[in-house]
């Protein structure tokens, strides 16, 4: 085991990458302020506004202690922390400890008690286990059977969360091993023959009808976004009515009608998009479009300044997770996407996305720290 | 690390930031068509969906009698509706519900628990009892305006009045011939809705008050309306007939007093109803007059002064007329009858003399002059129109039937009309039911009329059909104190299976007439379907008549006729035949 050398930081601006940080408290602020708008005309709104600023508090805590804990560490502790990310995907299915939400196990829960979501912290320790598989074969990824041995990680992880079952989070598991994979120095063959083998997966996904009845309607209606807009093409048809309703300048903060006569479902998770773009408009949209960007473009730019491929990869891997996200959240909502669960990153409901989210800012902040160490 | 490495991973950096860049610009592209270019259609589509219009009920306009006697009235009552969702506990609150507006708990329980936003669980239920319900304040089920039509006399005059469906609109008789009128105009109010298509508190303008619907009066006279129900009851009851209808009308203005058919319906539960218990029979149904149109033409040979009623003809047996024998319904040996007889003992070789001596483009003209070749014009939805071909499409046996009233059909109050021309003076009349609108005195309403007849030719008819009653086939159908004429039918039924010819032993028997003979107040014709016992008009029908005549003289207080007051014997004995041969009719 390598020695790690303890971190000692010159100056402040060492520690701190100041943009990261801006945009990071941008989106928190922004996100509770469309949070607390679509939650208002909701039964117990002010209590989930709460339960809200509750998750970005909690959140600071694993966000620290990530960026104080130097990163390299967790390169030794991949072991223990593969079976801590088995535990996590199992854990809903324990007797005792799941708690089911439409349909499926996601949370854990100890009596009435819920937790969390285990499917979130999941995917911040699969960026952590795969950099420290990824960065053993120090950039050339070349031969078939190191690519089908991380193949082989990723699938096991999959079966765990397709048992709960959370397809979503599956996909982005998927999206956030192929960001580390490029990053990585993945051949760009095996690129081809992996968008190859995904396509043919789909194929028999599809043509045995493995996907639930709900999950095939939802391809269905993204296909044919005019099929059954009462049924399984509600929720699309209702989004895009709010978002472009919207306007350009948008409806005003708290005015949009779509959210608070409960034609949007979900409105303060999955929708959250659909919320902002009725009240805020196309003006509002750009500036959570920005301010993604701006985020992303900085993680890229720590990631590259990186001293090691491990940091790179962790990073990599945190921006391959919002970038999925993002995409897909904010595409389901204009029907470019299917639609499936997952949270856009810092602006949607949930406490669990958030206190990960956080998380995955102290990952990064932990690599930009240490870019000058040895 | 060495920095050729970080230099080689730098490009794979850019990738995924091209990558992302290009996928954001996607998404703002969709953003600016969805927002930007689309944004005013798809706001439009979320007004629409949230605003909804929605009619603020206007108050059916009552329907009263000529003494403003309350035939048909409008109600407050409540429409009930549920929100599924929000029921928290569907069995008890069916219960809840089956308990105080009937029905079984299951059917309000399969109301309850259906998938939808909105569910109505009765509608038109009176206030007494949505009040109850509403008292238990019941989650998820909600209370609307509404309004129940009530027929306070129930079936009276139900085929006249009609009826109204689910949602206020006249669907049959007066009610859906006046509906325009009655219905009034709804108001308008824009509802902002919530998804579950709850009207949100505060959220209620009215754009528009309601237009209540105007009261009608018409001219149906309640108590008269009454005694012909009654009356044409207790015939049809007595001769098992199959149906049968009677109508009174003053022939001087076609305003209908009483429009009677049976069998009948209660409008205030007209879904449960027969709907062949629907059909206003003297307006909807047609027949074969038989016999009565003898009456019009004997008029247009004393019109042509072709004949007086004195004119004597010389009638053998039978005759033979383009291969058909005609006989009469009563055998007789050959007679010396003058125009009067021919009337009075119902002819039919007679009548076929007559039509002979008039040609078949002068009886064709006549019937039409009539009436009996177009619709009435009565203000009643669905009138039917008889059967009478110009004479072009006449066989060579034509001549030898239409005029007693074979190969020609009309309706009840087609031959009304005709009659009253006879009756009035020689004014072809409109037939109607509406006497004024009181709400705008300034719609006055005029009914047309034209001159059918010279008053010399319809004075003579008088005389000749007031001697059908005194010596004639039709002398049950007296009135004490009262000059009387009319004319008896008994007419066979034409078959419906599309074959030419008659029904054996199915025969329409009526009465029509008028009183007092001289100066008529009323036309009264009874029409009986399918009578058993005995089949002829003068002894089915003419009794009906007699009863009703008297009624209405007593009820209008019309003054008994000076002179020729009926014998106490001809009112008593009714037409068994013991005026024998003269009881003959169509055959």
């Amino acid at each position: 085991m390598r020695k790690v050398e303890k971190t000692r930081w010159k100056s402040v601006r060492d520690a701190v990458n100041v943009p990261l940080l801006l945009w990071t408290i941008g989106l928190v602020i922004y996100g509770s302020v469309v949070v607390a708008s679509a939650t208002s005309g909701m039964t117990g709104g002010p209590g989930m506004f709460r339960r809200h600023l509750l998750g970005v508090a909690i959140g600071l805590v694993p966000m620290i202690v990530a960026w104080v804990v130097d990163y390299k560490v967790l390169k030794h502790w991949s072991g223990p922390l593969m079976v801590a990310l088995s535990f996590l995907l199992i854990s809903p299915r324990i007797p005792g400890l799941g708690g089911a939400a439409k349909g499926a196990t996601l949370w854990l829960q100890i009596g009435d008690v819920r937790l969390f979501q285990p499917s979130e912290p999941a995917k911040l320790l699969l960026i952590v286990v795969m950099a420290a598989l990824i960065a053993d074969f120090e950039g050339k990824m070349d031969r078939p059977k190191d690519v089908a041995r991380i193949m082989g990680y990723l699938a096991m992880a999959m079966v765990l969360i397709l048992l709960q079952p959370d397809l979503g989070t599956g996909l982005v598991f998927i999206a956030i091993t192929m960001t580390m994979l490029l990053v990585g120095g993945m051949k760009g063959r095996y690129f081809a023959v992996l968008a190859l083998v995904g396509a043919l997966g789909i194929g028999v996904v599809l043509g045995f009808h493995l996907l639930q009845q709900y999950q095939e309607d939802r391809l269905l209606v993204f296909v044919d976004p005019t099929r059954d807009p009462q049924g399984a093409g509600y929720n699309l048809a209702q989004a895009k009515i709010a978002i472009g309703s919207g306007g350009v300048s948008g409806q005003g903060l708290g005015s949009g009608t779509q959210g608070n006569l409960h034609f949007l479902p979900e409105r303060h998770t999955d929708f959250i998009f659909a919320v902002l773009g009725e009240e805020l408009g196309f003006v509002g949209a750009l500036l959570l479009l920005g301010l993604y960007l701006a985020l992303l473009v900085t993680a890229l730019a720590i990631a590259a300044s990186s001293r090691d491929l491990y940091g790179a990869l962790i990073v990599a891997g945190v921006i391959g997770m919002w970038t999925f996200q993002i995409l897909e959240n904010i595409g389901m909502s204009l029907g470019m996407m299917p639609i499936t669960g997952i949270p856009l990153p810092f602006l949607s409901f949930g406490s669990s996305a958030m206190v990960t989210n956080l998380g995955g800012v102290g990952l990064i902040l932990s690599v930009w720290s240490r870019r000058y160490g040895t | 690390m060495p920095r050729k490495s970080g230099r080689k991973r730098t490009w794979r950096f850019v990738a995924l930031l091209v990558v992302f860049a290009g996928l954001l610009l996607l998404v703002v592209g969709r953003l600016t068509y969805l927002q930007v270019i689309a944004g005013p259609a798809y706001a439009r589509m979320a007004f629409e969906q949230r605003n909804r219009e929605m009619d603020i009920p206007p108050r059916r306009g009552s329907i009263y009698d000529r003494e403003g006697e309350p035939l048909a009235v409008s109600m407050e009552a409540r429409d009930i509706y549920a929100v599924p969702t929000s029921i928290k506990d569907p069995e008890g609150a069916a219960s809840a519900i089956a308990g105080i507006l009937g029905g079984t708990a299951e059917e309000y329980l399969l109301k309850l628990k259906k998938d939808s936003p909105f569910v109505y669980i009765a509608r038109k239920v009176d206030l007494e009892r949505a009040a109850a319900l509403e008292s238990l304040a019941l989650e998820g089920i909600g209370f609307q305006d509404s309004s129940r039509r009530v027929y306070p006399s129930n079936e009276l005059a139900c085929q006249v009045l009609g009826f109204v469906g689910v949602d206020d609109g006249g669907l049959d008789g007066i009610e859906k011939y006046y509906d325009e009128l009655l219905a009034g105009t709804p108001g308008k109010l824009i509802a902002e809705k919530g998804s579950r298509g709850i009207p949100i508190p505060g959220g209620v303008s009215v754009q528009e008050d309601a237009v209540n619907g105007e009261n009608i009066v018409l001219t149906i006279d309640k108590d008269i309306q009454y005694q012909a129900h009654v009356e044409l009851q207790k015939a049809v009851e007595k001769w098992k007939a199959q149906a049968g209808s009677v109508l009174i009308m003053d022939p001087d203005t076609g305003a209908i007093l009483a429009m009677a058919s049976t069998p009948s319906f209660d409008p205030n539960n007209f879904s449960k109803a027969d709907p062949q218990s629907f059909r206003n029979r003297p307006i909807v149904d047609t027949y074969e007059p038989g016999s009565t149109i003898k009456s019009l033409t004997a008029a247009a040979v004393i019109e042509e002064k072709l004949f007086t009623s004195a004119s004597m003809f010389d009638l053998p047996p039978t005759l033979k007329i383009g291969g058909r024998t005609i006989h009469e319904s009563h055998p007789r040996g050959r007679v010396q009858w003058s125009l009067t007889d021919i009337v009075t003992n119902s002819s039919n070789v007679g009548a076929v003399k007559l039509g002979i001596a008039l040609g078949e483009d002068r009886l064709y003209a006549y019937f039409a002059k009539f009436g009996l070749t177009e619709k009435t014009g009565v203000d009643f939805p669905g009138e039917a129109t008889g059967w009478l071909p110009p004479p072009s499409q006449w066989s060579a046996s034509s001549i030898g039937n239409i005029p007693f009233g074979q190969g020609v059909s009309v309706t009840p109050l087609q031959l009304a009309r005709a009659l009253a021309a006879i009756a009035n003076g020689g004014e072809l009349v409109t037939p109607h039911f509406l006497d004024s609108l009181p709400d705008s005195p300034e719609k006055s309403v005029v009914w047309p009329k034209e001159t059918a007849l010279s008053s010399k030719t319809a004075s003579d008819m008088r005389t000749v059909l007031e001697a059908v009653v005194y010596e004639g086939t039709g002398a049950a159908a007296g009135v004490n104190g009262y000059t009387v004429a009319g004319k008896t039918g008994t007419a066979q039924k034409a078959r419906t299976d599309g074959v030419a010819g008659y029904e054996a032993g199915k025969y329409i028997a009526s009465f029509s007439g008028f009183v007092p003979a001289d100066d008529p107040a009323v036309l009264i014709i009874v029409t009986l379907d399918e009578p058993s016992n005995s089949i002829f008009g003068g002894t089915v029908a003419a009794p009906t008549f007699s009863t009703l005549a008297a009624y209405c003289m007593e009820h209008l207080k019309i003054p008994p006729s000076p002179k020729k007051p009926v014998s106490s014997e001809a009112t008593v004995a009714p037409s068994v035949p013991a005026t024998g041969g003269s009881q003959s009719d169509t055959e």
